[in-house]
């Protein structure tokens, strides 16, 4: 993880909001500092899904924080849609305000007590000076009854019910970009299967784009398109989902999934891939950051910082000495289509076809209607031989790794190219 | 909605109320005006003319005493205001902006506050005159440092929660944010303190006039009036006792109101503050055989009377369990899961009521007084709770906590008890245990602090260790790690674990045997392998369908169950499940199912249209994925759900089944 460089980034004029080198840092009292995030760089492309994961303290939140600058980072840049929120203060930071809003993790303690469920969610138009008479709509968009709901004050609902009204806040300002911070991490399995499907819903109603923070890697892959892997403040992976599933390269993310009961890997048991605790971020490990407790690290990992860099399709990495991919087992293989997935965009889209997996995988460009090209581009895809330039190679920013062509998949794709925004 | 305030607090509301519509209206009352001398007989005592009686020089006391009430209680309120009006902006100020602001207000106020308040009065009164402004004056002031404090305070642990950030996300102006999320928070502590301010400020006020350094005579006030009767003690008591009496009671209403609202300050609770052990008398039970078993629950229930009604927490449950094994029992919050085990603890609250009977190696632990259990617990039962922080003192070190059971309860001595200690902590993983028991619990993390909670547990070698959600505060790497510890203790010690968890992936990995709880109630129980594989009862079906998995695809609708578990008090009869069971039919309705069984396995379920036991189909998992994506629903109000008619269940369930048990296979490894 310790991994750092913005190699991954796509270039500006496909994303709406390009974070580079975020640093985040707080006082820790005697004069010595938290690095709670140091020189992480993420992208997103309109309608798409990034899921961040990793341990509590790995800096997630305080990346979130830093995205709508509630602090502003320490430095780096978080640009929306061409415009540098770093440099804004005051009036004219609380202007972008409307686009990008947010979502916490605990239901109960992100609502104000004294106030009714109407004023609540009612409060960003009347900041806005905003017609008023959205927040019945909103609300029966989250499915609560406007009727019954409005009148409440929060600590008449549920957990699940109080993110509801989290989300409709959230949702009545037309926001372009919204950051969920945990937020299914306090909900039982039932209501969290209730949030996470209001969320895929209200996406493509709204036409949202969605940070999605969890510490649950599951959760995290079941709404995400791309997911970037944290650890103590640093990028560790960033890949497709189903990629980031089925082939991690980075120890940790290794880690992480053999953790998981039932991750479908034949992964070796987790206690043979992490060791130990987490370090203090007031005192990180120099080098990769993730040494301490990775048992491939070697003297190369403690002197030099890994940079990110491309692995395969739109999958990068920040890690000297990667684990080759694992292989899946039983009957939880995930089944990759070796045809083209027919997907009806004007710009061309991005299959890997799959091999065996220690083999670099090849990269086909399909289009619209046929196939167009086929350009084999394994040599870029070796690992340590990516280079900024290639990056131009891959046309569309939306994400392109195989998945079974469902019928979920095709409308998210198709949205994701026709929205367009005010 | 509202808690209930109490009689007192009525009564003391009432009488501050009384008090202060007499002083308010003194003027137009039916008596004579506090300076009328020989109104009646000097020295007289009560009688219907003057129900207080008169003092010294023949005035009433009565209105001397109400007169003396709008000096008291208009000093006491308008000094709490002044103070709260010059301190409430202070406080918030400093607690809202923090930085510079903060460190410069609260540097003076500290200052402010090592002042010797009572000499700072006597100073000022003496120098500016005794005069009702000069008192109110300095006593309002000398009160603007408490002021500051508290409402900083309260100020900063609102401004840290996430309704704040959440309306500064939405773009509102910091003078918004104050007035529509702070001070409506803020104003609820205020008020209750300013009750309690009054009552400090009247009794301050009274030592003042005490001293002769308030209100000059003739005008009374209620400390003026006690030290002019000083002097007719003898003679004529009730001169001194009226004002003392109308003053204790109006600072002791004031305190009451005060405190009472503070109490309301809370909006909501925890829940979480650990129960008191206490006797909970029993519920008849039925006949039935003792198994030779290591643990045998028979039965038990516990349940609680509540103002809303009777609520049944746990409400009969039944299980057996051998040494080697592990019991898991899942279930969503609120469905019984750790009243179960306190409930076999014999951990519960006063209000409940418990039956059925829990046997360890066959004796009765039901039948066990309060000392009787107390040794069983620390000996042959260990518990681990989801928070580490609950079960550790934080004033003491993890030596002298680690210790303590071995010294009680295996009565070892202090040197051999720190050798067994720095054993145990070694055993559960913890790096250089010899310097940890140095340490004290806020220097761990989460995961150390509950491998400390574990080594506790395991010291007295228990026969089964009880753990209520032990990695849900964990890390996935560290709890991993943690439940393969308690894995290995289990193998290494020969003992049974009972393992609560709301994670289905973590009981079907680690579990030997599990139990679905819902609404209190066992539904499903069978080796875990078996549950996982095939459930039979809806509920479980549907939990395992509604967790997200690590195999499913992408952008994968999970299940949705739609609603919530019912409401314990109200349990309508028949299927607890029913209302939100995709497969209820009318008999759900009106008959309670039992927990029927079958298979070699002693599989149980309680339903009466149970799942079929579908063999799993290998590599079928993605397929039937998508199939079963469009049978939820997103909302809880509108529940969208197939009612199938067939007995058979239909496709899609069918499905289903499949699916989840290939699923499972993989992560049962
Ligand atoms: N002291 C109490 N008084 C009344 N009801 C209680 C008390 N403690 C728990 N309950 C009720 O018992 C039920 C089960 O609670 P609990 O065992 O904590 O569930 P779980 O462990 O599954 O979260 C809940 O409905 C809860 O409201
Ligand atoms: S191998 Fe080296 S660079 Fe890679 S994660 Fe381990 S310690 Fe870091
Ligand atoms: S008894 Fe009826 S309502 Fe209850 S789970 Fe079975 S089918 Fe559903
Ligand atoms: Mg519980």
């Amino acid at each position: 993880m310790a991994g750092s460089g913005s190699a991954h980034l796509r270039p500006r004029d496909e994303v709406l909001l390009r974070v580079e080198d975020l640093v985040v840092e707080f006082p820790a009292g005697r004069g010595r500092t938290v690095r709670a995030v140091s020189g992480v760089s993420f992208d997103l492309a309109r309608g798409e899904t990034l899921g961040i994961v990793g341990e509590s303290g790995c800096g997630k939140s305080s990346a979130a924080r830093a995205l709508v600058q509630l602090p502003p980072p320490r430095s780096g840049s978080v640009r929306l849609d061409g415009l540098e929120l770093t440099a804004l203060r005051g009036e004219s930071l609380r202007r972008t305000r409307r686009r990008l809003q947010m979502i916490f993790q605990d239901p109960i303690s992100s609502l104000n007590p004294r106030r009714r469920v109407r004023e609540i969610v009612g409060e960003g138009p009347r900041v806005w000076n905003l017609p008023g008479d959205r927040v019945d709509e909103v609300l029966e968009a989250v499915g609560l009854d406007p009727a019954t709901a409005a009148e409440r004050r929060p600590h008449e609902f549920s957990g699940g019910q109080c993110q509801r009204i989290s989300i409709a806040r959230a949702l009545i300002l037309d926001p372009e970009v919204v950051i969920c911070d945990e937020p299914v991490s306090a909900l039982d399995v039932s209501v969290q299967a209730q949030i996470l499907g209001l969320l895929e819903d209200l996406k493509a109603r709204y036409r949202l784009t969605l940070v999605f923070i969890a510490h649950d890697l599951a959760v995290v892959k079941n709404v995400s398109d791309r997911i970037l892997v944290m650890y103590l403040g640093k990028v560790c992976e960033l890949a497709p989902s189903e990629a980031l599933i089925s082939r991690p390269a980075h120890p940790y993310t290794r880690a992480l999934i053999a953790s998981i009961p039932g991750g479908g890997l034949d992964l070796p048991p987790a206690d043979q891939l992490i060791t130990g605790e987490p370090p203090s971020p007031v005192d990180p490990p120099t080098g990769c950051r993730f040494r301490t407790r990775c048992p491939r690290a070697a003297a190369r990992c403690a002197a030099e910082e890994p940079l990110i860099r491309q692995i395969g399709e739109d999958h990068w990495l920040a890690c000297h000495y990667p684990a080759p991919p694992p292989s899946p087992t039983g009957t939880s293989t995930p089944t990759f289509t070796t045809t083209a997935p027919s997907i009806t965009t004007s710009t061309p889209s991005i299959t890997t076809v799959p091999a065996s997996p220690p083999q670099p995988p090849r990269i086909t460009t399909t289009t619209a209607i046929d196939v167009q090209a086929t350009i084999d581009v394994t040599a870029n895809a070796t690992p340590g031989n990516a280079t900024p330039g290639q990056r131009h190679s891959r046309p569309t920013p939306l994400p392109a790794t195989p998945k079974p062509p469902t019928p979920h998949f095709h409308r998210h794709v198709h949205e994701g190219r026709r929205w367009r925004w005010r | 909605m509202r808690r209930r305030l109490g009689l007192g607090f009525w009564l003391a509301a009432s009488w501050i109320g009384l008090v202060l519509l007499a002083a308010l209206l003194a003027d137009l009352l039916p008596f004579p005006r506090y300076d009328e001398t020989l109104a009646g007989p000097p020295q007289s005592g009560p009688s219907a003319a003057h129900p207080l009686g008169t003092d010294g020089l023949g005035r009433d006391v009565l209105s001397r005493v109400v007169y003396g009430a709008r000096v008291s209680l208009g000093v006491g309120i308008g000094a709490v205001l002044l103070g709260l009006g010059i301190g409430a902006p202070l406080g918030i100020l400093a607690g809202y902006r923090r930085k510079a602001a903060d460190a410069v207000i609260m540097a003076v106020n500290d200052v402010a506050q090592a002042f010797p308040a009572l000499v700072f009065a006597l100073a000022v009164v003496a120098f500016a005159g005794a005069s009702l402004r000069n008192v109110l004056i300095v006593l309002g002031v000398l009160g603007v440092p408490s002021w500051v404090r508290l409402i900083r305070g309260a100020t900063l642990t609102f401004a840290e929660r996430e309704f704040v950030l959440a309306a500064r996300v939405l773009g509102t102006r910091d003078r918004r944010i104050l007035w529509r999320e702070i001070v409506p928070n803020v104003a609820v502590p205020a008020a209750s303190y300013a009750f309690i301010g009054m009552a400090v400020v009247v009794v301050a006020e009274g030592s003042l006039a005490f001293l002769g350094l308030s209100v000059q005579a003739p005008q009374p006030t209620w400390g003026g009036l006690i030290n002019e009767g000083r002097t007719l003690m003898e003679t004529a008591p009730h001169v001194v006792l009226a004002p003392s009496v109308v003053m204790f009671l109006t600072v002791l209403s004031f305190n009451l109101v005060g405190d009472r609202l503070r109490a309301m300050t809370d909006v909501r609770e925890s829940g979480l503050e650990p129960v008191r052990p206490a006797a909970a008398p029993a519920l008849p039970a039925a006949p039935h055989p003792v198994h030779d078993v290591l643990l045998q629950v028979e039965e038990l229930r516990t349940h609680f009377t509540t103002p809303r009604g009777l609520v049944k927490a746990v409400d009969g449950v039944s299980f057996t369990l051998e040494r080697g094994k592990t019991l898991a029992i899942v279930g969503e919050s609120g469905s019984g899961k750790s009243m179960l085990i306190r409930s076999i603890l014999g951990l519960l609250p006063g209000t409940s009521v418990r039956g059925g009977h829990v046997y360890l190696s066959g004796d009765d632990l039901t039948a066990y007084g309060p000392a009787e259990m107390r040794s069983v617990l620390g000996l042959r039962l260990g518990t681990v709770f989801q928070d580490p922080m609950t079960a550790l003192n934080p004033v003491r070190t993890i030596g002298a906590q680690v210790t303590e059971p071995l010294r009680v309860h295996l009565r070892m001595g202090r040197r051999e008890a720190r050798a067994e200690a720095v054993r145990l902590l070694a055993s559960v993983g913890i790096p250089d245990p010899a310097r940890m028991l140095r340490r004290y619990p806020h220097q761990l993390s989460g995961g150390m602090r509950q491998r400390v909670t574990i080594a506790m547990a395991l010291s007295c070698r228990p026969d089964v260790l009880f753990a209520d959600e032990p990695t849900t505060a964990l890390d996935v790497t560290i709890q991993d790690q943690v439940l393969r510890l308690l894995h290995r203790l289990r193998e290494e010690r020969d003992m049974a674990v009972v393992l609560v968890s709301h994670d289905l992936s973590v009981v079907a990995r680690w579990a030997d045997e599990v139990i679905v709880m819902y609404a209190g109630k066992v539904v499903e129980r069978g080796p875990a392998r078996e549950v996982f594989a095939r459930p039979r009862m809806p509920y479980t079906e549907a939990l395992l369908q509604a967790a997200p998995r690590l195999t499913d695809p992408v952008h994968h609708r999970l299940r949705v169950i739609p609603g919530r578990p019912p409401d314990l008090v109200d349990l309508p009869p028949g299927c607890p499940f029913r209302a939100r069971c995709p497969y209820a039919r009318d008999r759900c309705a009106t008959e309670p199912p039992p927990l029927f069984e079958d298979g070699p396995q002693h599989h149980q379920y309680a339903c009466w249209f149970p799942r079929d036991p579908a063999p799993a189909e290998p590599g079928s998992t993605n397929d039937t994925a998508h199939t079963r994506a469009d049978t939820g629903s997103t909302s809880d109000t509108t529940p969208t759900r197939p009612r199938p008619e067939s007995t058979s269940g239909g496709a899609g369930p069918e499905t289903v089944t499949g699916d989840a048990a290939s699923g499972v296979e993989s992560r049962g490894r």
